[in-house]
């Protein structure tokens, strides 16, 4: 054997055990000594970090918020002054910008105090609405417009039917509980859905207001005024019968869920409106704070994106003018070279053009290395903005979520 | 290092929101796993990790009012399909991962598209990495990249607990000897 005579066998000629292995996998602990290996996996570990969260396409902006994709990039300036980008460039922490920190506490504040969860969303939306920078979809003018506009995603015709969609655009104003709602508060729904879901899904809500109108839902037929597309499906029988199936599954839920709820939702109702306002008020107020969030990262990552757009631009016109400098040189010895007639010639201006060839080459990575330095350090930025912009953005989410959570439970 | 996740109330809030069909829940599904799915599928070699993480996410998000389990299974659930999906890319590429034997003395030098994709890396680490099988990168990457236990590993890579523990156990040692054959050189 010949183990003496390698160094790396005689510093590591103990192997870590698979149980060290995987201590130090999950742990990141364990062979302290090892500080390449320790580095290896480091990077390994940093990737993530490094990676920018990708653009959603346009299917999957349909299950996520479609303010998601990201803004256009700037256009290239070239007569944009260059922002020198070294590590003294002063940059603003996402995290402590004043309004995110109001949002954040303004949500915050409803999550930890739902009494007055009403009283405060209403006093933001209430000045939001009345500046004209907020619709909120409880308001007395036109509360159902607002929503439509948000969700006008023209590639996502694929998942209109999906749940996802339908409660992004309906749920949280109209249709808060279907099941429910339907029966036992037949009259705000009865005047918003037909309007609502004139767009992709008609015919849908429709067939199970006649069910119930045919129904002998005793409680419910002179609740229900019939609105005016109503007596238009009732003129209809064939597609009644075609969805008798359909009909009687829901008759028979239905049944089942008024005899065991009757007493219990008609008290209820109202607090679900209440807390369906509140939801609706914490998602808006959501809203504005990601906007927010977003608004203030976009105003650090354009002028970064601007400049280093501005200093790879720089850079290739630096390249291109080495290249003027030195491809005729270049060419011209070539041409010489074919044309040589010694051998003694032919090798000297080989020796030029090798000569020529170098220097262009030295000329072009001292360009490259000059740039790089500036546009790493604004790729960096650009990742750390983003990082940040990403996090508060999910705390943001999460605290709603939680806040929703909390008041769902009541 | 990531994030650990276990027990993270607000996952438990974003799926059931998601479930529901709640843009914020998948929002927040989205933002917290995006990253680590596009870097695995970078770090794999993929031609468009973006539009990996867009399939991937996308898939996820039309069944999950089917899927059932903790944070730990959700992200289990991820990266096998976005394993499945890198595969399928190399496939339709013809450049297939080599598939090598659990042979403790068997090294491959690298040179498939993981050599590019490792670029993102340190250059020491990537030569590192890249003297690695193929099978012993994807443990690693799965582990470290995509922060996955043993278990759940073992579960997307189709082996059995101890090949997966022995598979890394090797790449670690071996990772460790040639990183300290490079600082003896130095």
């Amino acid at each position: 054997m010949s183990h003496h005579s390698d160094p790396s066998h005689e510093m590591y000629s103990e192997e870590l055990s698979p149980d060290d292995v995987e201590a130090l996998l999950t742990s990141g602990f364990g062979a302290p000594a090892d500080a390449g290996l320790h580095q290896a996996l480091g990077e390994l570990r940093a990737l993530p970090d490094h990676a920018a969260t990708p653009a959603p396409s346009a299917q999957l902006s349909a299950f996520l918020d479609v303010h998601l994709t990201p803004s256009p990039e700037p256009t290239v300036d070239l007569a944009a002054p260059v922002v020198d980008l070294d590590a003294s460039t002063p940059v603003h922490n996402v995290r402590r910008l004043p309004m995110i920190g109001q949002f954040a506490a303004f949500l915050g504040t409803l999550g930890g105090k739902i009494c007055v969860g009403t009283t405060v969303a209403a006093a933001s939306f209430g000045g939001a609405a009345a500046t004209g920078a907020v619709d909120v979809p409880f308001f007395e003018e036109e509360p159902a417009q607002v929503e439509t506009i948000e969700l006008e995603e023209p590639d996502a015709v694929a998942f209109v039917d999906e749940e996802p969609v339908e409660e992004n655009e309906v749920a949280e104003d109209v249709e808060p509980e279907p099941e429910k709602t339907v029966v036992e508060a037949p009259e705000p729904e009865a005047d918003e859905a037909p309007e609502d879901d004139v767009d992709e899904k008609a015919e849908e809500p429709e067939p199970e207001e006649e069910t119930l109108e045919e129904e002998p839902v005793e409680e419910v037929k002179p609740e229900e005024p019939a609105p005016a597309t109503e007596p238009e499906k009732v003129e209809e029988p064939a597609e009644k019968h075609e969805e008798k199936d359909e009909e009687a599954e829901k008759k028979d839920e239905e049944h089942k869920d008024d005899e065991k709820e009757k007493d219990e939702t008609s008290e209820k109702t109202p607090e679900q409106e209440a807390i369906q306002e509140q939801i609706a008020a914490l998602d808006e107020a959501l809203h504005i704070a990601k906007d927010a969030v977003r608004a203030e990262a976009t105003e650090l990552i354009t002028p970064l994106e601007l400049n280093r757009k501005n200093l790879v631009a720089a850079l290739e016109a630096d390249l291109e003018e080495i290249a003027a400098e030195w491809e005729p040189i270049v060419t011209d010895l070539e041409a010489q070279l074919e044309e040589a007639e010694t051998d003694e010639e032919y090798l000297a201006i080989q020796a030029d053009l090798e000569a020529a060839q170098d220097a262009w080459e030295e000329a072009h990575i001292a360009a490259e290395l000059d740039a790089d330095p500036a546009i790493a350090a604004i790729d960096e930025e650009l990742e750390r903005i983003e990082l940040e912009r990403d996090a508060e953005l999910n705390r943001l989410i999460a605290e709603f979520l939680a806040a929703v959570e909390a008041l769902e439970k009541g | 290092m990531p994030a650990k996740r276990s027990g993270d109330p607000a996952f438990g809030r974003a799926l059931e929101s998601a479930r529901q069909g709640s843009p914020a829940g998948f929002e927040w599904l989205w933002r917290r796993f995006a990253r680590q799915v596009t870097a695995f599928a970078r770090v794999r070699g993929s031609d468009d990790p973006d539009g990996i993480t867009n399939d991937v996410f996308l898939a996820t998000f039309q069944r999950i009012d089917q899927f059932t389990g903790d944070e730990d299974a959700f992200v289990a659930l991820l990266f096998t399909i976005a394993r499945n999906k890198v595969i399928d890319e190399h496939r339709q590429r013809g450049r297939r991962p080599v598939t090598t034997a659990l042979d403790p003395t068997a090294e491959r030098t690298g040179g498939n598209t993981e050599d590019e994709a490792l670029a993102g890396l340190g250059f020491g680490t990537r030569e590192l990495l890249l003297q690695l099988t193929d099978d012993q990168r994807e443990v690693l990457i799965l582990r470290l990249v995509a922060d996955l236990s043993l278990e759940q590993t073992a579960a997307i890579t189709g082996r059995t607990v101890n090949a997966t523990k022995a598979l890394q156990h090797r790449a670690v040692n071996a990772l460790r000897r040639k990183s300290s054959v490079e600082a003896v050189t130095k």
